[in-house]
């Protein structure tokens, strides 16, 4: 299964990130809080509830769509909630969280389905559309990230208001509350026009390659 | 032969009918946005009185009542402790009594609460003013060491043993209370010996070398747990956190305890209050200069959503705290989502040629179902949250997402629907009503 070289470079990115935010997550430093740290049962919770939503979003991927539309699904996922858990971690250094951490990592998940949803649909639309002597899939996904940028746009600067308006409401302290929704904005976003589209395209590829 | 007709043939003015919907659902939801913001009394004396829940600036408002801020956004009790102890703590010491006072605050639900160390050694709790119900010190003073002894006074079982805790009603009467206790495998191994031993005597139960109760035995409990009724319902919840907490290493002296403003600074509600009531209109603002008719009736049902949004968090209890807003505020971005998403699809469906009308109606067919499909991806991601962390802080996000998805499902897929055809109907099939900068080439 090829992925394009640029969704596999953000991957690399992200994983730089994710390994570098793990680490000082679990080991030593931690995550750092504002009044006092997390206790081992919520973290546990936290994690679980991660793992939960990646597998959820594989399940309904695969039923509502197909094989490699749950791959793609279950993908941004497992990429959204680590990138946000990493760079909440990375930040919590300057900016202290609150105890809805756990709430606001899981919550990347709403971003997740925002922008990748819209995305891998209309991949799916153009690629019934089109054969493979037209366009290659990774085109098609080149193609459908194009058409769906005007609504993830509209969407994006609604998410971002909602999270200027958490910060202009409650200053620095409420910025660094709501750094884990302003991580998942930024991981989902990247997943959903760089690095999820194409791994559909691989997956779809490596479909119609078998058939 | 055909039997005539011999009754009045009434015609139905469907504009008519259409206009009148409208107006009753404005009307509708007119009085549901006033109720929200000022509330309504169920009766002559003012005894029962439906309280406002959304929330508006000025703390005259009463919203708080419905939606009690944590502390992070409202007003705290802040309270100070001296530790009874003859030399200063050791880190340890301070760590772990930060750690037995953070958990039984927690464990009453008042998340977002602080444990803090001073410089003098001494420690300021900071909760939500709403903790202040006259048992809170008596919680967070004890050192909660529990005992059980024999009737010779003999220790033979400690809180260390103590697996889970937890309390009930002992009859229906609703005055009696038990203390339910589960022991880890050394404990329900004594207490099983114990009891065995002391059949028809008695054990009795401390805390902090204070007799709390002593129970006969029945007979021997080797079940691994037992439970002790005789308790008034604030000592039962009471010892109940402390068996779950664990002891302080020293019990704590209450010092001043006073109000205070909220973690997040002197008028945070209200200038977060402020902040997203523009957020809101800005969003509205954009779907009525881009779809003019239709972005109005977009903006309402987005309105109504968040209404209805927090409505729900009252009922629910959630509170209002920073999980309850990003709750209520990513079901609002889901909806946004589906709206956007929708009058894409009916802009291109007119630019090529289609009524107003059908395009909504394919709108809401094939394309529409991106939209849909979101909401019921994160509904179900909602209930999977729930079912893992039910208790707990992401379960309460959870709740709080679950809810107003649906709510904004049902508003964008039915309502939205449902209002766009009838303004259709009452003021025609014209493209430049509902969209800006589009027309169809007869139009033109």
């Amino acid at each position: 299964m090829k992925i394009r070289s640029s969704a596999l470079m953000t991957l690399a990115a992200s994983a730089v990130v994710v390994v570098v935010g793990l680490v000082l997550a679990f080991t030593g430093a931690g995550i750092r809080f504002l009044a006092q740290s997390l206790q081992g049962a919520q973290l546990t919770q936290m994690l679980f509830s991660m793992l939960a939503v990646v597998v959820l979003l594989y399940v309904l991927g695969f039923v509502r769509y197909d094989v490699p539309s749950g791959l793609a699904l279950g993908t941004a996922g497992l990429h959204d909630q680590l990138v946000t858990l990493a760079l909440t971690s990375i930040l919590s250094r300057a900016l202290p969280q609150s105890y809805a951490m756990p709430a606001l990592v899981v919550a990347s998940a709403v971003f997740t389905c925002c922008f990748t949803v819209p995305v891998l649909r209309e991949s799916r639309l153009i690629g019934r559309g089109m054969s493979l002597r037209e366009h290659t899939r990774d085109e098609v996904a080149q193609m459908a990230v194009k058409k769906t940028l005007p609504v993830l746009a509209r969407v994006l600067a609604a998410a971002l208001l909602i999270f200027l308006a958490f910060v202009v409401g409650g200053g620095i302290t409420m910025f660094g509350f709501v750094v884990p929704l302003l991580a998942g904005i930024i991981a989902s976003f990247l997943s959903a026009t760089r690095v999820t589209p194409y791994v559909w395209a691989a997956g779809a590829s490596k479909a119609r390659n078998r058939r | 032969m055909a039997k005539p007709v011999t009754g009045k043939k009434v015609t139905v003015n469907r504009k008519a009918v259409s206009a009148v919907t409208l107006i009753v659902l404005i009307a509708l939801t007119v009085a549901f946005v006033w109720l929200g913001m000022t509330g309504m009394n169920l009766d002559g004396q003012g005894l029962y009185k439906l309280l406002p829940w959304l929330p508006t600036m000025g703390t005259e408002a009463g919203w708080q009542d419905a939606l009690v801020p944590g502390a992070e956004l409202g007003e705290t009790y802040v309270m100070h402790f001296t530790p009874e102890a003859e030399n200063p703590l050791t880190g340890e010491e301070q760590a772990e009594t930060i750690r037995v006072m953070s958990e039984r605050i927690g464990d009453l639900g008042w998340q977002g609460s602080r444990v803090e160390l001073l410089d003098d050694g001494t420690f300021r709790a900071t909760m939500p003013m709403a903790a202040n119900d006259g048992h809170i010190d008596h919680l967070l003073d004890a050192k909660g060491e529990f005992t059980f002894t024999d009737p010779e006074g003999n220790e033979f079982l400690t809180g260390a043993n103590i697996e889970a805790a937890s309390f009930g009603m002992s009859d229906p009467s609703g005055t009696d209370f038990s203390l339910s206790i589960a022991f880890d495998a050394e404990g329900s191994r004594i207490f099983g010996e114990k009891t065995t031993q002391l059949v028809g005597q008695s054990i009795t139960l401390k805390l902090d070398g204070e007799t709390l109760v002593s129970p006969g035995v029945n007979m021997p409990l080797t079940e691994g747990g037992v439970s002790i009724p005789g308790f008034a319902l604030e000592p039962a919840r009471e010892y109940a956190i402390m068996m779950r907490s664990g002891p302080m290493p020293y019990a704590l002296e209450v010092g001043l305890a006073a109000a205070g403003a909220p973690t997040l600074g002197e008028g945070v509600t209200d200038r977060l209050v402020l902040a997203l009531l523009i957020v809101f209109v800005l969003v509205a603002l954009f779907l009525i200069i881009r779809q003019r008719l239709g972005g109005l009736i977009a903006a309402w049902m987005l309105l109504l959503q968040l209404a209805l949004s927090y409505f729900f968090a009252a009922l629910m209890g959630t509170g209002f705290t920073l999980v309850t807003l990003a709750g209520i505020w990513l079901a609002f971005l889901a909806m946004v989502l589906g709206v956007v998403m929708l009058f894409e699809n009916v802009q291109e469906d007119v630019r090529r040629g289609r009524s107003v009308r059908q395009a909504v109606k394919e709108s809401y067919g094939g394309r529409g179902h991106g939209a849909l499909d979101v909401m019921a991806a994160l509904i179900a991601m909602s209930v999977m949250i729930i079912i893992v962390d039910a208790q707990g802080i992401i379960g309460s996000f959870g709740k709080v997402l679950g809810v107003s998805l649906l709510t904004g499902l049902v508003l964008s897929q039915v309502a939205l629907r449902l209002i766009l055809n009838e303004s259709l109907t009452l003021f025609g099939d014209r493209s430049a009503l509902y969209a800006s900068g589009v027309m169809k080439k007869e139009e033109a």
